[in-house]
């Protein structure tokens, strides 16, 4: 029998044994929304190295992909789930909900209408349930000037959000006044690069 | 499927475990030594949710205990808030020097024991 280990307490019949150390790590809402940010971080970064891999799927089976990784870690989390019409991504332990919104990107309205239809029809804007995130699968070139374009359109666009600084060049969060509860939201934007296109095979 | 707290399977079991872990209040246990407790060295899967069950907040019958496996020092334990931070952040603090570890493994040098608390 192995010692047991963080790493090993995720495998098949110990993950009780990881789930509980999440559990009892948990004291707040804010706990919840830091371990869903830093396994999302995690899972984005190594969706990018394996980018070849993602080609050809649609949103769908990239959200699939993201949301496989909380089994483990006991919380509840579900695609398509009915929160005031279909959420693309909720997460949930004890009584906290997160919420998340994904769009491959093809244009700029079509990030519009992912930002509305998380913000206005599915956050609640009540507490332990007003964090959230929205992910741009990016498939085209240059993925850092759509993380500007699309800052400039959420300024130009919706007076009342406040933008937070661009981490790593792509990635930033802003918060936001939810219309129904008059209470402040918070969603992180992940614009994932997942153009690949190697062109070693041309030469 | 974790083991629901308050149904009967969950109150027989805390009950069995209480019973098991008596002389062991206040001690850290290893896992395998749970297992030899329990006589389940040939179904970790059981004791894992047994644990499970017990380290929940509402039962609170063990609670996980940590330890930073160091090359120099051997198994040092690692302070509570520590390991919240880790999941949180992806920062591990080494337990003598403070500084942020850089090993690429660092889960496999995270040894997860279980006081009882009885």
């Amino acid at each position: 029998m192995t010692p047991l280990t963080l790493k090993t307490a995720k495998e098949k019949d110990l993950v009780p044994i990881f789930r509980s150390a999440i559990s009892a790590e948990i004291d707040c809402y804010g706990d919840f929304v830091d371990i869903i940010r830093n396994v999302l971080k995690r899972v984005i970064k190594s969706m990018i190295r394996g980018r070849n891999h993602f080609q050809g799927l649609g949103e769908d089976q990239i959200t699939y992909h993201i949301i496989s990784h909380f089994d483990a870690y006991g919380f509840s989390s579900s695609h398509d789930k009915q929160i005031g019409g279909h959420v693309d991504v909720t997460i949930e332990f004890e009584d906290y909900l997160w919420y998340g919104e994904a769009k491959i990107h093809s244009s700029y309205i079509t990030l519009q209408k992912g930002w509305a239809q998380l913000t206005t029809r599915y956050m609640t804007g009540m507490v332990d349930e007003d964090r959230g995130a929205f992910l741009i699968y990016n498939f085209n070139k240059d993925a850092l000037s759509v993380t500007t374009n699309w800052r400039e359109v959420m300024q130009e666009q919706y007076a009342d959000i406040t933008l937070g600084d661009v981490e790593d060049d792509l990635n930033f969060v802003c918060s936001g006044i939810h219309e129904g509860t008059g209470r402040p939201y918070i969603v992180d934007h992940y614009n994932i690069p997942l153009y690949f296109e190697p062109k070693d095979r041309s030469i | 499927m974790a083991i629901t707290v308050g149904s009967p399977e969950a109150d027989e079991l805390i009950s069995d475990a209480k019973s098991l872990l008596q002389g062991y209040v206040g001690a850290t246990v290893p896992f395998v030594r749970l297992c030899k407790i329990f006589k389940l060295e040939q179904n970790e899967l059981r004791m894992a949710e047994i644990i499970e069950l017990a380290c929940n907040k509402k039962i609170r019958l063990m609670k996980h205990v940590y330890f930073y496996l160091d090359d120099e020092f051997g198994p040092i334990l690692l302070k509570d808030g520590l390991i919240k931070h880790y999941l949180k952040f992806d920062e591990l603090y080494h337990p003598v020097s403070n500084a942020i570890i850089e090993n690429m493994d660092v889960e496999e040098r995270v040894l997860i024991e279980f006081e009882v608390i009885g």
